[in-house]
């Protein structure tokens, strides 16, 4: 499965722990949005993924 | 794909903007349910603008904006005033969601 | 066709629980998990909690002081967060 992350602000302990499980079984890609303004890849990333996190 | 976007907080205009504006250039439709926080962005014509973009469907919970005196008077007409029934019906019929 | 969603409460919790409940009102099946903190007990929050056990929804949790919720580890959690349509952290 392919999980897309999007995240806003650093990832707190709990975060780390749901991502890194994702990351055992799955596909995951992180974009930090406050660094990555390339929006045309976002939506292309938001579209190809199986489910997506905002965080 | 329909995107839904909850707006829930006034600190991401810059990319509720950039993204819609890319999801509309790609053929996306965008849904947009702005609720608590995201209220405050009623000021801002760069955000209320985007209801006008065809392609584009705007709503907000006036539940909170009433709780945050929100400005809603002069809305563009494309911004449904509603409840959480807008909420759920963007969940219900959009592909993908984020909230910023 | 009924969608699986799932509302994270984070910090917010207050409007977290609004909105959970909130968007009961089409035929998606929400499930809620209260995470890292104890629910704060607002009159609020009693009822928002109180009424989503009586529409009998999930109230998932990784935090062991809400007695009243199903406990998961934050491990499991993830896990189940896979199954979902839409996540959305508040």
């Amino acid at each position: 499965m392919k999980i897309l992350y999007i995240l806003k602000q650093d990832p707190d302990e709990t975060l780390n722990s749901i991502m890194n499980e994702h990351k055992a079984s799955n596909d995951v890609t992180v974009i930090d949005l406050r660094e990555n303004k390339n929006y045309d890849q976002i939506i292309d990333l938001i579209s190809e993924n199986d489910k997506v996190i905002s965080w | 794909m329909k995107l839904g976007i909850l707006v829930n907080t006034d600190k991401h205009l810059e990319d509720i903007i950039g993204l819609t504006k890319s999801a509309l250039s790609k053929g996306h439709e965008v849904t947009m349910f702005t609720m608590d926080e995201g209220t405050n962005f009623f000021t801002d014509p760069s955000f209320t603008e985007l209801s006008k973009l065809q392609g584009v469907t705007m709503s907000f919970c006036d539940h909170s904006a009433k709780q945050l005196n929100a400005k809603t008077d002069g809305l563009p007409s494309e911004i449904t005033s509603g409840s959480q029934y807008d909420n759920a019906a963007m969940y219900n019929s959009c592909d993908k969601s984020i909230v910023l | 066709m009924a969608k699986k969603i799932a509302v994270i409460v984070r910090d917010r919790q207050g409007e977290a629980m609004r909105m959970g409940l909130g968007i009961i009102l089409l035929d998606d099946v929400i499930d809620v998990y209260v995470l890292d903190r104890k629910l704060e007990e607002t009159e609020d929050n009693t009822l928002n909690f109180e009424t989503m056990k009586d529409m009998d929804m999930n109230v998932y949790t990784n935090c062991k002081d809400n007695k009243d919720m199903e406990y998961l580890s934050t491990e499991d959690l993830a896990k189940k967060l896979t199954q979902y349509d839409h996540i959305l952290p508040y």
